[in-house]
């Protein structure tokens, strides 16, 4: 029996590129082992500009690891026929698309991919934001005003120099200050306390109510740097997401579902109250009709309510 | 709880005078006491009994109770019993507590002996920060010198020199490929940085778990270092797609909402969603003997339908990182 090569080991890289099997290589860019797809990409790359039409018509290909690996091939090939189907993909919903894309336009040299990284430098993922910094570089761009040099700087997430250029990195800071990521939202804050610009308030108090602890007391220390009154700081913090529960949701599942208010609050036999409640008010069905169980377990629940919403007031709120 | 109960009905125990009547099964006994203070104080008077402790504590350096052994390692160190030796190399190399490895690296430094520094060179590989730590200052008590750059960038590793380490000469990367697999963030960002300044090839053999790290600062210290290393930046992206997600799948969260309405919502950390499914539920129950099971059912696949959707399109709409 001859089993397929996508389920073997190891695929004949060498082989296929010999016989410019292009279907045969896009197929192993999605291979499970990553070295396979790291030589499938080169060898692509190797064949050069020939199989062209093949790897623009992968590109719309619904696997993510095959498109990662056309765009890395385009991007050393170098053929001008792929900047456009690449400029569409810095649009990408998948953000290492994005950043591959970013990657492979800064290769090519085409200094048409110039605006549209110049808008990736605001995108959302801080990995696309390194992505086009390094791309714009590479295509000798000069930012045209100070704010766009420090977009670039934060791309690059050079802090230090970021913090030198003052009130003109306060932008591009703002921006890194909202990442998903904690680390770049902390030095982002750090830094703008470091600069102390009264632009940066909007973002400090921002950070004031982030949900990491970190993020919040960098802001602390910033905001009086940038000209946030001391006793404007704890109404900006009590905007943060409170990590303790809320004992009026934790009494009310209690109530209506006894035993689960106690499991929302992280106590596990929560639960097994929950379960012999319903082996209780299936019993007393039995025995007595369902309004009589009611009329039974109602006070029930109403201590258990009480007592749900007291060990949840109880509770350190954060 | 135990001990503040004893505190009320029997009072603290006197070690001192366990100590002057020399009533080393008693002491003993105190390594295990809930009360650290008795603990610790135990421990120490063991230590200042010398011979007497020594010999009982050498036979029970084994004992099931951790707090025990630990405080038999601190006793011992302070006895500096040479015998002590063999027992504390073992400890430190077997023992499934990291106090316990730790201490016995702490209290080898103190005892020397014959098998203390090879142990000690072993414990610089511990999968154990602490331990690591506790053997490198051990080392550098005993006044041991690396014999090869290899072991000395395992002993800056485990001393936490990072700053070190790229200023020293002929630095090979393995240490700091074994340190990638250390369970703290902080000591795998650290590994990362130093093998990027090292600028080997030989840590590409990193580069897929680093760039799986759970961590998003190991991550990102993984794509400065990894192009220093001869890895083209263009390979990264692929690798780093492989990471473990952070957002929740869409494909389960609605998968439970059609079979199970709200559960997919309590998946997605709404509380009220097991609320939504009790609901569903009990409505079910209640009205069935009305307007009949299969009507009911319809309904209720008619709402999970609409829940699916919303599902599928609240998830999709996070941040996917």
């Amino acid at each position: 029996m001859v089993i397929p090569w996508s389920f073997s080991s190891k695929a004949d890289i060498a082989g296929m590129k010999e016989r410019r099997d292009y279907s045969g290589l896009i197929r192993a860019l999605s291979h499970r082992d990553l070295e396979v797809q790291w030589k499938a990409s080169g060898a692509l790359a190797e064949l050069g500009p020939g199989g062209m039409e093949h790897l623009l018509a992968a590109l719309h290909n619904r696997n993510r690891d095959t498109r990662l690996g056309v765009i890395e091939a385009l991007g050393q090939i170098r053929d001008l026929r792929a900047v456009d189907p690449l400029l569409s993909l810095l649009a990408d919903q998948n953000n290492e698309i994005r950043w591959e894309a970013a990657l492979a336009l800064g290769e090519i040299g085409d200094l048409r991919a110039v605006d549209p990284l110049r808008h990736a430098l605001q995108d959302m993922d801080r990995y696309v934001r390194y992505g086009a910094a390094v791309a714009l570089e590479k295509l000798a761009w000069v930012p045209e005003t100070k704010e766009e040099y420090a977009f670039s700087l934060a791309g690059r997430q050079d802090w230090k120099s970021l913090a030198m250029l003052g009130a003109s990195a306060v932008p591009a800071l703002t921006l890194a200050s909202r990442d998903p990521e904690r680390t770049v939202r902390i030095q982002a804050i750090r830094t703008l306390g470091q600069i102390g610009d009264r632009e940066a308030l909007p973002a400090i108090y921002d950070a004031l109510g982030d949900p990491d602890d970190q993020v919040r007391w960098e802001a602390v220390i910033a905001a009086p740097k940038c000209g946030i009154a001391p006793k404007s700081i704890p109404r900006g913090l009590s905007r943060r997401p409170r990590i303790r529960k809320s004992p009026l949701t934790a009494g009310f599942l209690n109530f209506v579902l006894p035993g689960i208010g106690y499991l929302w609050l992280g106590k596990w036999w929560g639960i097994l109250i929950f379960q012999i409640d319903i082996y209780t008010t299936l019993w007393i069905y039995q025995m007595r009709g369902d309004i009589a169980a009611l009329d039974v377990l109602l006070p029930f629940y109403v201590i258990l309510a009480i007592h749900a919403w007291y060990i949840a007031r109880r509770m350190p709120e954060f | 709880m135990r001990f503040q109960l004893r505190s009320l009905f029997r009072g603290p125990p006197d070690i001192n005078a366990l100590e002057r009547n020399g009533d080393v099964d008693s002491l003993l006994r105190l390594l295990t006491d809930p009360n650290p203070t008795v603990q610790r104080k135990a421990a120490e008077a063991l230590g200042r009994m010398g011979e007497p402790a020594a010999n009982k504590l050498i036979g029970r350096t084994h004992h099931a109770n951790r707090t025990f052994r630990i405080g038999a390692v601190e006793a011992l160190a302070d006895i500096r019993e040479s015998r002590a030796g063999k027992r504390l190399t073992d400890l430190l190399l077997t023992d499934e507590s990291t106090e316990v490895r730790w201490v016995a690296a702490i209290a080898l430094g103190e005892t020397g002996g014959g098998g203390a520094v090879p142990a000690l060179c072993t414990a610089l590989k511990d999968p154990d920060k602490y331990v690591r730590y506790g053997a490198a200052l051990a080392l550098e008590h005993l006044g041991w010198t690396p014999a090869s750059a290899e072991d000395r960038g395992y002993f800056l590793a485990a001393a936490q020199r990072w700053d070190e380490i790229p200023s020293a000469p002929d630095v090979p990367a393995a240490p700091f490929i074994h340190h990638v697999h250390d369970s703290d963030p902080e000591v795998r960002a650290h590994a990362v940085e130093i093998l990027g300044k090292l600028g080997t090839p030989d840590a590409k053999v990193a580069c897929d778990l680093v760039l799986r790290d759970a961590s998003g600062d190991v991550r990102w210290k993984g794509i400065l270092a990894f192009p220093d290393c001869g890895i083209p930046l263009m390979h990264l992206p692929r690798v780093l797609s492989k990471r473990k997600r952070e957002r929740k799948s869409p494909y389960i969260a609605s998968f439970l909402n059609f079979f199970f309405l709200g559960l997919g919502y309590n998946y997605l950390g709404f509380w009220w969603g097991l609320l939504l499914f009790q609901a569903n539920v009990t409505a079910i129950v209640t009205l069935a003997p009305v307007f009949g099971a299969v009507t009911l059912y319809l309904i209720s696949y008619l709402i999970s339908t609409v829940a699916v959707a919303h599902t599928w399109y609240y998830v999709r709409g996070l941040p996917d990182l």
